[in-house]
C-alpha cells in the first residue's frame, strides 16, 4: 500500500520537474530574444558614487541596474615587512554576501570563486596603479557584492578603480572594463545574471586603460573561432570607452561637490570667526 | 576463497617473494638541478621523491647557535594511493609522524654541530604508496642527504618486519600491511651498529620478537649494502665526469 | 621570493628584441620536451611531462558520481555539471617561491582555477557520449590532480599538455547497469582489464594552454619562457587552442602592464598556429607509442 503510494507519489513529482523544465527551456529562450527591450549592444542604466564609505581612504558604490557592489580602498598605509621595501603591496579581496544571489550559497569564509575573481581583478587594476611612488606600504581593496544580477566583475573592477582615485591614489590612468556574453550568433554586452548562465556561451572580459590605449586583462572562457574572439574583443573595447566617459564624468562631478562643500565649510568657519 | 592466505603452502607471498626478501630497490640520485640534494627512490611499487635544501640560512630565525636544524615535509600526492583522497597540510597525522620519525633520525645521525645556524630542509614527496612508506622515506633521505654532501656519521637505513601466521616477514607491502598483523618498524646506523628507532604497532609473541628483530636488522643491512652500492657507483660517475671536464 | 638584477632584465630583453635568447631559441621555439604515459598504476590515466627542469606529473582519477535530484536548487545543479575536478599541488621543493606556504596555496588555486576554466566548457568533451553512466542520474566525474614537482617556467602549458596526454591515456572500467524492482540502481564493474572505455578518442578537443609573454618592447613576445624569462615578464597571456583553432580560454595574468589591441590580437593570432602545430605533433606521438 505504502510502496504503491510512494510510487504514485514519484510519477507526480517527476511529471511536476518535467512541466518545471520545460518552462524554464521557454523562459530562458524567451530572454535571450527579448532581452528586457535592451539591444544586444546596449548597456544597463549605471548609478555611481564614491566617497561613501568614511572610514575607508576612498570608496566607491555602483549599481547596474540590480546588481550592486561596494568598493573601499584603505591605503597606502604602512607595512612593517621588509618585503614591500621597494613599491606598495596591492591587496585585492572580492567577497559575496550571503544574500548577494538565490541561486548560489556564499558563506563567510572565502571560496575558490572569489580568490579566484579576487585575482583577476587585481591584475586588472595593478597595471594602472603607481606603485613604486608608495615604499613600504600596503594599498587594500575591500569589494563587497551586494546583489549579483550578473556583470559583477564588470562593476567591481569599475568601483575598484573609481574608489582608488577616490583615495588620490597615484594612477596613470583608471581602468575601464566590459564583458560579455557569446552565443552561437550574437555578442551579448552587459549581460544579466540570467545571459551569464545561459548553456554553452562563452564569456568575455576586458579591461582597458583607454588613455594609454592598453588593455590590462582579458579573460575568456569557452570556444570560439579566431574571428568570433577578435569581433567580441573590439566591441567589448568600445564598451570600456563608453565606461570610462561615465567614470570620468562621475568623477568630475564628485570633484565639483568636493570642492562645493569645502567652499561652504570655509564660509561657515569665517562666519564663525567673524 | 573466504581468507587470503599471506603465505602460500611453498612459503611463497602474494608477491611472490621469500620470507625474508627484500622488494627490488630502483634509486637515482642528483635527479634535481635546483636542490642541492635529491634522490629517486623505488621500492617495489613504492616510489618517493627526496629533495634536500641547506645547509642553509634559517628563515624564521628559529636558528640554534651551535647546531643545525633539521626540519622535514613530507606530503603524498592525491594519486598516490588507491582512494584519491585530498590532503590537508597541517591535518594530517601521519604526515606530521612520519615528518617526526626523519627528523629524529637525522638529527641524530647528521654532524649538526658542523653547521652551527643553519637549517637542512628535507622535502618528502611520496608519488606512490604501497606500502612501507616510513622505512622507504627514511632510505630515500639518507640517499638525498649524501647527494647534498651533508657529513653524516652513517647512512640510516630502515626496514619494516612482520610476523604473519608465526613467520617472520621482510619488507611488508601495502595488502600485507592490513592483515592486522604486528608492524616492527627499525631504523639503524648500519656501520656503527646503533639502533636509531624502533616502532612496533600491535603484539607479537615474546619468543617470535627476537626473530622479528633478527630479520629486521638483516633487512636493513642488506637494504644498506644496495645502498652503498649504488652511492659508489654514482660518485665514481661524478668523479670521471669531474676529470673528463678537466680534461677537456 | 625570487629576485634579477637589472642587468640580467637588460640581457634578456636586448636578446628578445634581436629574437636571439639565452639558450639559443628564437622568440617562437618551444623546447624540446618528453611526455611519458601510464606511469602511476593506482590512476585511471596518468603522464609525465618534462620540459628541461620543468616537471609536472598528471594522475587522471575516475569516480562515479550520483547526481541527486536537484531540480530546486540551481547552485547545485552548477556543481553537478562539472565532469572535472581540478587540483594543482605545487612541491615546496619545485621553486624557491614556493617555500611561504600562503603563497604557495594562492599558486594552486590560480593554476587549478585557469585549468578548470579551460576545461569546464561542455565543448570540451562529449560527455553524453563517454561519461554517462545513466542519463541523468549517474556520471563518471574525472579527479585530475596535478603535481609540479621541479620548475623551470612556463608552467601553465606544461600542465595543460599533461592533462591532455593524462586524458588520452584514460580507461574507464566498462560497467553493467543493473535496475532492482524498486528502481533501485546497482553497478556491476568489469573486472577484466581488457574490457575499457578508453578516452582516447574523447580528447579531439581538448585544447592546450600557449602561454605568451611580452618582455621589452611592446609587439615582441615570446613562448614557452624559462625562469629566468618570466621574472622579467611585462605581461603574460594564457591562451587554450584546440585542435580546430577555436580559442578556448584567455586570460592575461601576472603582468603589471597592459597591452595594446593590436598585439593582443598578434599575440592570439601566433598562439593559434603554434598551439595546432604542438597539438598535431603530440597526437602523433601519443599515437604511435600508445
Amino acid at each position: 500500500m505504502r510502496g504503491s503510494f510512494r510510487l504514485f507519489y514519484i510519477q507526480k513529482k517527476k511529471e511536476q520537474q518535467k512541466n518545471e523544465q520545460n518552462e524554464n527551456k521557454n523562459n530562458n529562450n524567451s530572454i535571450d530574444i527579448q532581452r528586457n527591450n535592451r539591444s544586444d549592444e546596449q548597456f544597463r542604466q549605471i548609478f555611481l558614487k564614491s566617497g561613501i564609505v568614511s572610514q575607508a581612504s576612498g570608496s566607491c558604490y555602483i549599481e547596474i541596474e540590480k546588481t550592486k557592489v561596494l568598493c573601499s580602498v584603505h591605503g597606502p598605509r604602512a607595512s612593517h615587512k621588509t618585503e614591500e621595501f621597494v613599491a606598495a603591496k596591492f591587496n585585492c579581496e572580492l567577497k559575496y554576501t550571503t544574500f548577494s544571489s538565490s541561486v548560489d550559497k556564499y558563506d563567510y569564509t572565502e571560496n575558490n570563486k572569489e580568490k579566484d575573481q579576487s585575482l583577476i581583478i587585481r591584475e586588472a587594476l595593478i597595471g594602472s596603479v603607481r606603485l613604486e611612488k608608495y615604499p613600504k606600504t600596503v594599498i587594500d581593496i575591500y569589494i563587497l557584492v551586494l546583489n549579483d544580477d550578473g556583470n559583477v566583475m564588470v562593476a567591481s573592477i569599475t568601483a575598484a578603480s573609481m574608489a582608488l582615485a577616490d583615495a588620490g591614489v597615484e594612477m596613470y590612468d583608471m581602468v575601464a572594463s566590459c564583458s560579455s556574453v557569446c552565443t552561437k550568433d550574437r555578442i551579448l554586452l552587459d549581460p544579466s545574471y540570467q545571459e551569464e548562465s545561459l548553456p554553452n556561451t562563452t564569456n568575455i572580459l576586458v579591461a582597458k586603460m583607454p588613455a594609454l590605449n592598453q588593455v590590462t586583462q582579458l579573460v575568456q572562457s569557452g570556444d570560439l573561432s579566431y574571428n568570433t574572439v577578435i569581433e567580441a574583443v573590439d566591441l567589448n573595447i568600445d564598451g570600456c570607452d563608453k565606461i570610462y566617459s561615465i567614470m570620468k564624468q562621475n568623477l568630475i562631478d564628485s570633484l565639483e561637490k568636493q570642492l562645493k562643500d569645502k567652499d561652504n565649510n570655509n564660509n561657515n568657519n569665517n562666519m564663525d570667526i567673524k | 576463497m573466504s581468507k587470503l592466505s599471506y603465505i602460500s603452502p611453498d612459503g611463497l607471498r602474494v608477491d611472490g617473494r621469500r620470507s625474508n626478501e627484500i622488494r627490488r630497490l630502483n634509486i637515482k640520485m642528483g635527479v634535481s638541478n635546483r636542490a642541492d640534494g635529491s634522490a629517486y627512490y623505488e621500492q617495489g611499487n613504492t616510489k618517493i621523491l627526496v629533495t634536500v635544501y641547506g645547509p642553509r640560512e634559517s628563515v624564521n630565525s628559529k636558528s640554534l647557535y651551535d647546531r643545525a636544524v633539521v626540519k622535514c615535509e613530507f606530503s603524498m600526492s592525491s594519486f598516490s594511493t588507491t582512494e584519491r583522497k585530498q590532503r590537508q597540510k597541517g591535518t594530517d597525522r601521519q604526515a606530521t609522524e612520519i615528518q617526526n620519525l626523519i627528523k629524529q633520525a637525522f638529527e641524530s645521525t647528521v654532524h649538526v654541530q658542523l653547521y652551527p645556524r643553519s637549517q637542512i630542509d628535507i622535502f618528502v614527496q611520496v608519488l606512490q604508496s604501497d606500502g612501507g612508506l616510513k622505512s622507504a622515506s627514511i632510505n630515500a633521505c639518507t640517499l638525498a642527504l649524501i647527494d647534498a654532501g651533508i657529513s653524516m656519521k652513517d647512512f640510516v637505513c630502515a626496514c619494516n618486519t612482520s610476523c604473519i601466521d608465526g613467520i617472520p616477514v621482510l619488507d611488508l607491502n601495502n595488502i600485507e600491511e592490513r592483515s592486522g598483523g604486528p608492524d616492527l618498524l627499525l631504523s639503524i646506523n648500519p656501520q656503527l651498529g646503533g639502533v636509531i628507532s624502533l616502532n612496533m604497532d600491535s603484539k607479537v609473541q615474546q619468543d617470535l620478537f627476537e626473530s622479528v628483530l633478527d630479520l629486521g636488522v638483516k633487512g636493513c643491512q642488506k637494504i644498506f649494502t644496495i645502498l652503498s652500492d649504488q652511492v659508489k657507483r654514482y660518485s665514481t660517475e661524478l668523479m670521471s665526469n669531474q676529470q673528463q671536464l678537466q680534461q677537456s | 621570493m625570487q629576485k634579477i638584477s637589472n642587468t640580467e632584465i637588460y640581457f634578456i630583453e636586448n636578446g628578445i628584441n634581436s629574437n636571439l635568447r639565452a639558450d639559443g631559441r628564437s622568440r617562437n621555439d618551444y623546447r624540446h620536451f618528453s611526455l611519458e604515459t601510464g606511469e602511476i598504476i593506482h590512476a585511471s590515466g596518468s603522464a609525465r611531462l618534462k620540459i628541461s627542469d620543468t616537471e609536472v606529473l598528471v594522475g587522471v582519477k575516475a569516480e562515479i558520481k550520483e547526481i541527486k535530484n536537484a531540480q530546486s536548487n540551481n547552485d547545485k545543479q552548477q556543481e553537478d555539471l562539472k565532469r572535472f575536478i581540478f587540483t594543482v599541488d605545487c612541491c615546496q621543493s619545485a621553486s624557491s617561491e614556493f617555500t611561504e606556504q600562503k603563497r604557495l596555496d594562492q599558486y594552486n588555486i590560480e593554476l587549478a582555477k585557469q585549468l578548470e576554466r579551460l576545461y569546464s566548457h561542455p565543448s570540451v568533451v562529449d560527455v553524453d557520449k563517454y561519461l554517462t553512466i545513466v542519463p541523468g542520474k549517474f556520471y563518471w566525474n574525472l579527479c585530475i590532480d596535478a603535481m609540479v614537482l621541479d620548475s623551470d617556467g612556463n608552467l601553465l602549458d606544461a600542465l595543460s599538455i599533461a592533462i591532455r596526454a593524462a586524458l588520452y591515456n584514460t580507461v574507464l572500467p566498462k560497467i553493467k547497469v543493473i535496475t532492482s524492482e524498486y528502481q533501485e540502481i546497482t553497478f556491476e564493474v568489469s573486472e577484466d582489464p581488457e574490457d575499457v572505455i578508453s578516452l582516447k578518442d574523447a580528447i579531439e578537443n581538448v585544447p592546450i594552454f600557449i602561454t605568451l609573454n611580452q618582455i621589452g618592447s611592446q609587439s615582441s613576445f615570446i613562448i614557452d619562457s624559462t625562469l629566468q624569462e618570466e621574472l622579467c615578464i611585462n605581461s603574460k597571456l594564457c591562451i587554450g587552442i584546440n585542435q580546430k583553432s577555436m580559442i578556448c580560454s584567455i586570460q592575461k595574468s601576472s603582468g603589471m602592464e597592459g597591452l595594446e589591441p593590436q598585439t593582443i590580437i598578434q599575440m592570439i593570432k601566433s598562439a593559434k598556429q603554434i598551439g595546432v602545430q604542438i597539438i598535431s605533433t603530440m597526437d602523433k606521438a601519443l599515437k604511435l607509442n600508445p
